[in-house]
């Protein structure tokens, strides 16, 4: 099996999960975000290269000793990872327990990709965009009735402590009332750790 | 790039607690390179791949070796860095964001949260996608 990766970056402190970390960038979303961060991932053209889950393993583990010491790992991103569940399944049978996995996700998978998945990984960043359908269509091209459905489960199945739900003040989308709001549904639910931020784009100027 | 020497301290002082911790003798020096740094270069890999010998050979000799769990804290070795996911945190770092895939700067895609002086959120400066755009 093998995945088509965007970018591997090494010694992401901080960045994306505890310790040191290596953000691995798959290709393809199933989202089309009007303020995208990573829209290379997007295309075809892009020159991404194709990757086993053993060739990454050989790739990355040049900073396995930088994980171990600091309780770092991979973090996979994209596009979005979790449209490579058994690639990350057999990832981590490679790799074994002591690497952290993180991934930044959308949640805009199946709840099957998820439940299968879900024992693989340490810490779950999810990207929710805005809880409200409305404005979740209206950035993102798609509906989010998959996201609730996800973040029930990882709620329900006592996951929600390893999440870290990022809920952006998007502009032209949302308000910080409907950040606000979101951060009320998602607490109902059981989360406890958000990462609030602002969306900034070229169109809108330097603050 | 003074994010890649901040990068570039906290690996070497990693690597110094490793050796430390397993008695290895760990000889290093400041790096006086100037201009770019990506945080890491060939003597620091090979720095990293010193004690990766010496840990394995320690190994081999049947000696205990502790490298999980040592858990050394990022706050400890590099208070500059920070925890991206505090969002009660203002210093973030200018050059990376999360989820950022490392790519030459462009007009269109260039991180910039430098004006984000005002201790607010972070903020990510992304791409305008075509809602239409079909891969």
């Amino acid at each position: 099996m093998t995945a088509d990766i965007a970018a591997i970056a090494r010694h992401r402190i901080g960045i994306d999960g505890d310790g040191v970390t290596t953000l691995v960038a798959f290709m393809m979303c199933p989202l089309r975000c009007r303020y995208c961060l990573n829209p290379q991932t997007l295309s075809k053209e892009y020159p991404s290269k194709s990757y086993t889950a053993k060739e990454l393993y050989d790739e990355v583990r040049t900073d396995e000793l930088y994980f171990l010491a600091t309780g770092g790992g991979i973090t996979f991103g994209g596009g979005e990872p979790l449209l490579n569940p058994e690639f990350i399944k057999e990832f981590r049978a490679i790799c074994g327990n002591d690497w952290k996995i993180n991934v930044e996700t959308s949640l805009n998978v199946p709840l099957k990709t998820l439940r299968e998945l879900s024992g693989a990984i340490n810490s779950f960043i999810v990207d929710i965009k805005d809880m409200n359908p409305a404005i979740y269509a209206s950035y993102t091209g798609k509906d989010n009735t998959k996201v609730l459905e996800n973040l029930k489960y990882l709620a329900s199945a006592g996951l929600s402590g390893s999440c870290v739900v990022r809920v952006p003040l998007i502009p032209d989308f949302n308000t910080e009332k409907d950040v606000e709001s979101s951060i009320e549904a998602l607490e109902a639910l059981g989360f406890t750790k958000f990462d609030k931020f602002t969306y900034k784009t070229k169109i809108h100027g330097k603050r | 790039m003074e994010r890649g020497k901040e990068i570039c301290k906290a690996l070497k002082e990693i690597r110094r607690q490793i050796a430390k911790n397993n008695d290895i003798e760990f000889v290093t020096s400041e790096c006086k390179h100037k201009g770019d740094c990506k945080g890491t270069c060939p003597k620091c890999e090979q720095e990293l791949q010193y004690l990766e010998e010496q840990l394995a050979a320690r190994k081999r000799l049947g000696k205990t070796t502790r490298v999980v769990g040592l858990s050394i804290g990022l706050a400890a070795i590099a208070p500059v860095l920070f925890t991206a996911c505090d969002p009660d945190d203002s210093k973030k770092g200018p050059d990376r964001l999360m989820g950022d895939i490392v790519t030459p700067p462009t007009e269109q895609n260039t991180p910039d949260n430098q004006n984000n002086s005002d201790g607010s959120d972070d903020v990510i400066e992304g791409c305008l996608v075509d809602p239409n755009y079909n891969e």
